[in-house]
C-alpha cells in the first residue's frame, strides 16, 4: 500500500469566530460545502469541546485544489470571519492571521486597527440578517461578503449549500438566507481592489456524466 | 418447532452437577419446564450457570446462552430487539440469581424493563453469593451469617434489611412482578402461565433455598421454603403495572422460629442476648410484611412498622434509633 | 458522488448501507453524532432497525451481544471511558466468536476527564480479541466499517473502527458513499450458523475447565492471525468494485530509500506525510508508514515495509504506563524475532488531544537524526516547539 505524495500548495485556511448560537459551525460548514461545488477539496471543523450557547466558538475552514491531508489544529489563517465584534476585547481574534490577511468583521472598523497591516472589510451583518430573516443572524451576510472579496468560493455555490444544507429548514428559510448571502456579497464595503490571492485552479470539476476520473476518486 | 411433549423433555436434563436439595434447579427446572424448549433463555453468571455447563456438556435442551454476571437482562433486550426485527415470537427468558437481580445486575434490569422489552426475568433468589461460596448481598436477610456477615462481639451477622426488590420492579410500573416459592408449585405455574401470557418486561422472584448457604438437611428445601411464606418473611404476592392484584392468605401464622431454627445461617441469634433482640427484630419484620400486604385476618404480635426503619448495625438492633445527637 | 460530511454523519451512512437490524446506543462525546444521525434514520423509515437505548455502554455491548448471538446484523458506537465500561463485553463477544461491529471515536481516558482525542481507548481492550482498524480519514471510515462487517462475519471475529474523536467524528470533508447496491453486491446478508434458535438448541457460553479452557483461545488467536490475509482479500476486492483501498494492514508513504521511517497510527499520518514532503524537500531520506490494522499485528507486513529502514521512530498516542509506547514494543519484539537489527525509537504524543503538528514531527526527525532521541522513550515536544507557532 502507498499513498501518493501530495502538495499542499493553494490551501485556504479560514478561521470563524462567532458566539454559541450565531451559527459559526454552520457558517464553516457552508463556506467547505461551497468550496467543494466549485470543485475544490475542503474541510471544515469547529473549536473542539463543549458546546455552550452564548460562549465564544470557533470553527476553522480548509479549501486546497488538493487533497487535504491534515486533521490537525490551523493556527495561520488567510482570514478570519468575526460575527461578533464584541469578541475582540476579550478573545485574541487575530492571533495568526496572515500579512496582509482579510478580517471580515460584523460591525464598525475598531479605530485602533489603522495601519496593522491587514485587510478590514466591515459591515452590519446582523442588520442585514434581520431585515431578511427576522432575526439577527450575520452568518450568510458575512460568507457572502467573504465570497465577494476574495473570490475563493462562488455565489452559486454558497447559493447551492445553503440550499442543500438548510433544505430541513424549508424553503421560506433558504430563500431569505440567500437573499442575506447576496446582500452581503454586493456590500458596498467590499474593497474593489483585486482579490487578495489567486483563487486556487479546481482539480476537478463535477459534471453530470460522472466526470470525477477514477484516479481522483481513489486519492 | 419442536414437537415433543414439554414434559417428558425437560428444557433442563438429569445429569447437571447442582448440590443435592439445590432449591434453584429445582425452581428452574419447574420454571422451564412450563415454558417449554420453544424460548431463548439467557443465563446470568452464578450457580445455575455452572452447574448446568460444564466442559463442553449441556443440560439444556433449549437454546441457551450465558455472557457475564451484569449482563443477562441487557443480551436478552438484544434477543428480543433481533427477535422482533425478523418478525419471530418466540420467547426470550432470563434466569439469574439474587446477585444478578438485585445487585450487579439491576442496572441492566432496570434499563430492560424501562425500553419495555417482551422478556420474562426470573429471579432464583436464594439470599447471598452461594456461587462463591456464600457471601452476602443484598438479598441477604438481616442477621443472617455468610462468609462476609460473619456474626462476631460486634455484629449479629448481616446489619441490613433484604432489599426490597420486588417494590423496585413494581415501581417501573411494569405489566407484571410477582414472587413465588418452590414449596408452591400450583402457585408457581399459576405465575409462570400468567406471565407467559403478557406482553412485555415481567419479573419473577422465585425463593430458592440452599441447604449449603443456609445450612439446613437437604431434605427440607421445600419445608423451609414453605415455612419462609407461612411466617410472612417471604409473601407470595402479585404485582401489575405497580398495583398490587394478589396475595398468598395466610390461614395463619406461624413464628418465625420454626422458619429460622432449622437454618444453620441463623443459628448464632439463639444462645446470645443480643441474638434474642435480632430474632425479636426478625418477628417484627415478619408481621410488618403481614400488615403490609394484608396476608392475615388476626392481628400481629408486632404491630409498629419502626422495624423496617430501625437501627440496621446489628448491635442496637430492634427500635433502637441512631442517635444523631451524640 | 462526492458530499461534505461530518466524520460521524459519513460513518452513520456507511453504517445504514449495511443494514444492521439492531443498533444500540449510548451517548458519549465524541461518538454521539454517530448514534443520532442512526437514530433519526430509524425514525425517518431509512434504516428498518431496532433502535435500543441503552442504560449503559455496558449494557449496549450486550445487546448487540445477543442481537448478534440472535442472528441479526448489529452496531453500537462508543468512546474513552465508555469502551472501558465495556471491557468486561468485548472480550465476551470476542469469546463468543460473535462477529459485532463497533466504532470506537478515539478519545483520552480519565483522570483528568479530557474528550479530546488520542488512542488510550482502544489500546486498553487490544488484547480483548477484537480486530483493531484504525482510520486516517472520514473516507477510510465509511470504507472500512462497509468491509469491517464483511471481515468480522467471515472470520466469527468482532472488529472495532478506530477513528480519532473530532479530527474525524466531527470535521467535514469530502466523502464518497457508495451505493446501497454497490454495498449489497460487496456485502453478503449476514447467514450465522451459531445463532440461538429453537428449532437447533445450542448452548451458547457454557463453563470450561482448565483442560478445556486453553484450546478456545488458541482457537481465537489463529482466527485472529488468520485474518491478515481475510483484511487484504477484502480490501482488494473494496478497490477492485469501489476504486479506492480502505489502507490494507499497512500504508506506506515516500519509502523508496528511506532510511528514517515514522510509523504512526489514524489521522496523524496526515501531519507526518507533511513533515515527510518537508524533510524530503530538504534532502533526506525519510518516510513514513502508516498501521492500519493494530489487531491483528501484522509483523509480516510491517517487516516487508521496515526492511531497508535504519533507523524507525514509532509516534504514537497513547502509553502503557511504566513501560511506556505500546506499538514500539511490540515492533521492537517483532524486529527481534526476525533477527532485524533496526533501533526503534518511541516517541509518545498527541495524549489528551494534544496537537501534533508537521512541524513537531520534523523537530522528531531532527532529534533522531542528532541521536538525542533515547531509547528509553520520550515524549513528543508542544506544538509551539522553538516557540513558533507552526503552519497547521
Amino acid at each position: 500500500m502507498t499513498m501518493e505524495t501530495k502538495t499542499e500548495a493553494d490551501l485556504h485556511d479560514i478561521r470563524l469566530h462567532g458566539r454559541g448560537g450565531q451559527g459559526t459551525v454552520s457558517a464553516a460548514a457552508l463556506l467547505a460545502l461551497a468550496a467543494f461545488e466549485d470543485g475544490f477539496e475542503s474541510q471544515a471543523f469547529p473549536k473542539f469541546g463543549s458546546e455552550r450557547r452564548g460562549a465564544p466558538v470557533e470553527a476553522y475552514v480548509r479549501i486546497s485544489s488538493s487533497t487535504i491531508r491534515a486533521h490537525n489544529q490551523l493556527y495561520t489563517p488567510d482570514a478570519v470571519v468575526i460575527q461578533d465584534a464584541g469578541l475582540l476585547r476579550s478573545e485574541p481574534l487575530l492571533r495568526g492571521l496572515k500579512r496582509g490577511g482579510l478580517i471580515v468583521l460584523n460591525g464598525e472598523q475598531p479605530a485602533a486597527s489603522e495601519g496593522d497591516g491587514f485587510r478590514w472589510l466591515c459591515l452590519p451583518a446582523s442588520e442585514i440578517g434581520e431585515r431578511h430573516l427576522g432575526r439577527p443572524l450575520p452568518n450568510t451576510v458575512l460568507l457572502g461578503a467573504l465570497a465577494a472579496a476574495t473570490q475563493w468560493v462562488s455565489l452559486a455555490a454558497l447559493e447551492k449549500a445553503v440550499t442543500n444544507h438548510l433544505s430541513r429548514k424549508g424553503e421560506e428559510v433558504v430563500k431569505a438566507n440567500i437573499e442575506a448571502l447576496r446582500e452581503g456579497y454586493e456590500s458596498p464595503s467590499i474593497p474593489t481592489s483585486p482579490p487578495i490571492s489567486a483563487p486556487p485552479q479546481p482539480r476537478f470539476f463535477k459534471g453530470a456524466a460522472g466526470a470525477v476520473s477514477k484516479e481522483e476518486q481513489a486519492r | 418447532m419442536d414437537k415433543r411433549d414439554p414434559f417428558r423433555h425437560n428444557v433442563l436434563t438429569s445429569g447437571h452437577r447442582a448440590c443435592s436439595g439445590c432449591g434453584e434447579a429445582m425452581a428452574a427446572r419447574m420454571v422451564s419446564d412450563l415454558i417449554g424448549p420453544d424460548a431463548i433463555y439467557i443465563n446470568a453468571t452464578g450457580c445455575l450457570q455452572v452447574f448446568t455447563t460444564h466442559n463442553q456438556q449441556s443440560a439444556w435442551q433449549a437454546p441457551w446462552i450465558h455472557s457475564v454476571f451484569a449482563n443477562a437482562a441487557a443480551v436478552a433486550s438484544g434477543i428480543e430487539a433481533a427477535l422482533r426485527i425478523s418478525g419471530k415470537e418466540t420467547p426470550v427468558v432470563v434466569q439469574a440469581g439474587d446477585g444478578g437481580t438485585f445487585d450487579i445486575g439491576l442496572q441492566c434490569l432496570s434499563g430492560m424493563i424501562e425500553r419495555g422489552h417482551d422478556i420474562l426475568f426470573v429471579c432464583y433468589d436464594n439470599e447471598a453469593y452461594m456461587n462463591t461460596g456464600v457471601q452476602r448481598s443484598s438479598s441477604t436477610p438481616h442477621a443472617v451469617r455468610t462468609s462476609t456477615s460473619p456474626p462476631g462481639r460486634l455484629s449479629q451477622g448481616k446489619h441490613q434489611l433484604k432489599k426490597d426488590v420486588i417494590s423496585i420492579m413494581a415501581a417501573h410500573h411494569m405489566p407484571y412482578a410477582a414472587t413465588a416459592t418452590v414449596a408452591y408449585f400450583p402457585d408457581l405455574k399459576a405465575k409462570v402461565e400468567k406471565a407467559m401470557g403478557i406482553k412485555g418486561p415481567r419479573f419473577l422472584q422465585v425463593l430458592s433455598p440452599c441447604p449449603l448457604g443456609w445450612v439446613h438437611d437437604s431434605a427440607l428445601s421445600v419445608t423451609v421454603s414453605r415455612l419462609a411464606v407461612e411466617t410472612g418473611l417471604f409473601p407470595l404476592v402479585e404485582l401489575e403495572h405497580g398495583e398490587l392484584t394478589g396475595v398468598m392468605r395466610l390461614a395463619e401464622q406461624r413464628p418465625v422460629d420454626e422458619y429460622l431454627r432449622p437454618q444453620g445461617r441463623f443459628k448464632h441469634l439463639f444462645n446470645s442476648k443480643n441474638g434474642a433482640i435480632e430474632l425479636r427484630h426478625l418477628q417484627a419484620l415478619a408481621d410488618a410484611r403481614i400488615r403490609r400486604y394484608g396476608l392475615l385476618d388476626a392481628e400481629t404480635e408486632w404491630d409498629t412498622d419502626r422495624a423496617m426503619q430501625s437501627e440496621r448495625h446489628g448491635r442496637g438492633g430492634y427500635c433502637e434509633r441512631r442517635s444523631h445527637g451524640s | 458522488m462526492k458530499q461534505l460530511l461530518e466524520g460521524s454523519q459519513a460513518v452513520a451512512e456507511a453504517v445504514r448501507l449495511c443494514r444492521p437490524q439492531v443498533v444500540a446506543a449510548y451517548p458519549i462525546t465524541p461518538q454521539t453524532h454517530i448514534i443520532e444521525r442512526l437514530a433519526q434514520h430509524v425514525a425517518n423509515g431509512e434504516l428498518d432497525a431496532e433502535f435500543i437505548n441503552a442504560e449503559s455502554e455496558f449494557g449496549a455491548a450486550s445487546i448487540v451481544l445477543g442481537a448478534v448471538a440472535a442472528g441479526a446484523r448489529a452496531f453500537t458506537a462508543t468512546a474513552s471511558q465508555g469502551l472501558l465500561l465495556m471491557t468486561e463485553v468485548l472480550y465476551n463477544i470476542a469469546g463468543l466468536r460473535l462477529p459485532v461491529v463497533m466504532v470506537c471515536a478515539n478519545r483520552a481516558i480519565g483522570a483528568p476527564i479530557n474528550i479530546f482525542s488520542d488512542h488510550q481507548d482502544s489500546m486498553a481492550v487490544r488484547d480483548a480479541g477484537w480486530v483493531q482498524l484504525y482510520v486516517g480519514s472520514n473516507q477510510e471510515a465509511v470504507d472500512t466499517m462497509i468491509q469491517a462487517y464483511r471481515i468480522a462475519e467471515v472470520c466469527e471475529l468482532p472488529v472495532m473502527v478506530c477513528m480519532d474523536g473530532f479530527l474525524l467524528t466531527h470535521t467535514f470533508e469530502p466523502v464518497e458513499l457508495p451505493s446501497q447496491a454497490e454495498v449489497d453486491g460487496y456485502l453478503p446478508a449476514f447467514q450465522f450458523v451459531r445463532t440461538l434458535d429453537p428449532a437447533r438448541p445450542m448452548t451458547l457460553g457454557g463453563a470450561s475447565e482448565a483442560d478445556n479452557y486453553q484450546p478456545y483461545r488458541v482457537a481465537q488467536h489463529d482466527a485472529m492471525e488468520n485474518a491478515q490475509a481475510v483484511i487484504e482479500a477484502f480490501d482488494a476486492d473494496f478497490e477492485t468494485r469501489f476504486g479506492r483501498t480502505g489502507g490494507g494492514l499497512v500504508q506506506g508513504y515516500r519509502l523508496d530509500r528511506a532510511t528514517t521511517v515514522v510509523l504512526c497510527m489514524g489521522t496523524l499520518m496526515g501531519a507526518v506525510a507533511e513533515a515527510v514532503d518537508r524533510q524530503r524537500d530538504q534532502g533526506k531520506a525519510v518516510g513514513a508508514l502508516r498501521l492500519r490494522c493494530f489487531r491483528p499485528f501484522p509483523v509480516q507486513a510491517l517487516l516487508d515495509h521496515l526492511k531497508v529502514a535504519q533507523r524507525i521512530i514509532v509516534l504514537e498516542k497513547a502509553i502503557s504506563i511504566g513501560a511506556g509506547g505500546i506499538v514500539a514494543a511490540e515492533l521492537r519484539a517483532a524486529l527481534q524475532q526476525a533477527e532485524m537489527t533496526i533501533p526503534v525509537e518511541s516517541v509518545i504524543g498527541g495524549l489528551g488531544g494534544r496537537d501534533l503538528t508537521p512541524a513537531v514531527i520534523e523537530a522528531i526527525f531532527q532529534q533522531a537524526a542528532d541521536e538525542k532521541i533515547d531509547t528509553q522513550n520520550r515524549f513528543a515536544p508542544d506544538h509551539s516547539v522553538n516557540g513558533e507557532v507552526q503552519h497547521g
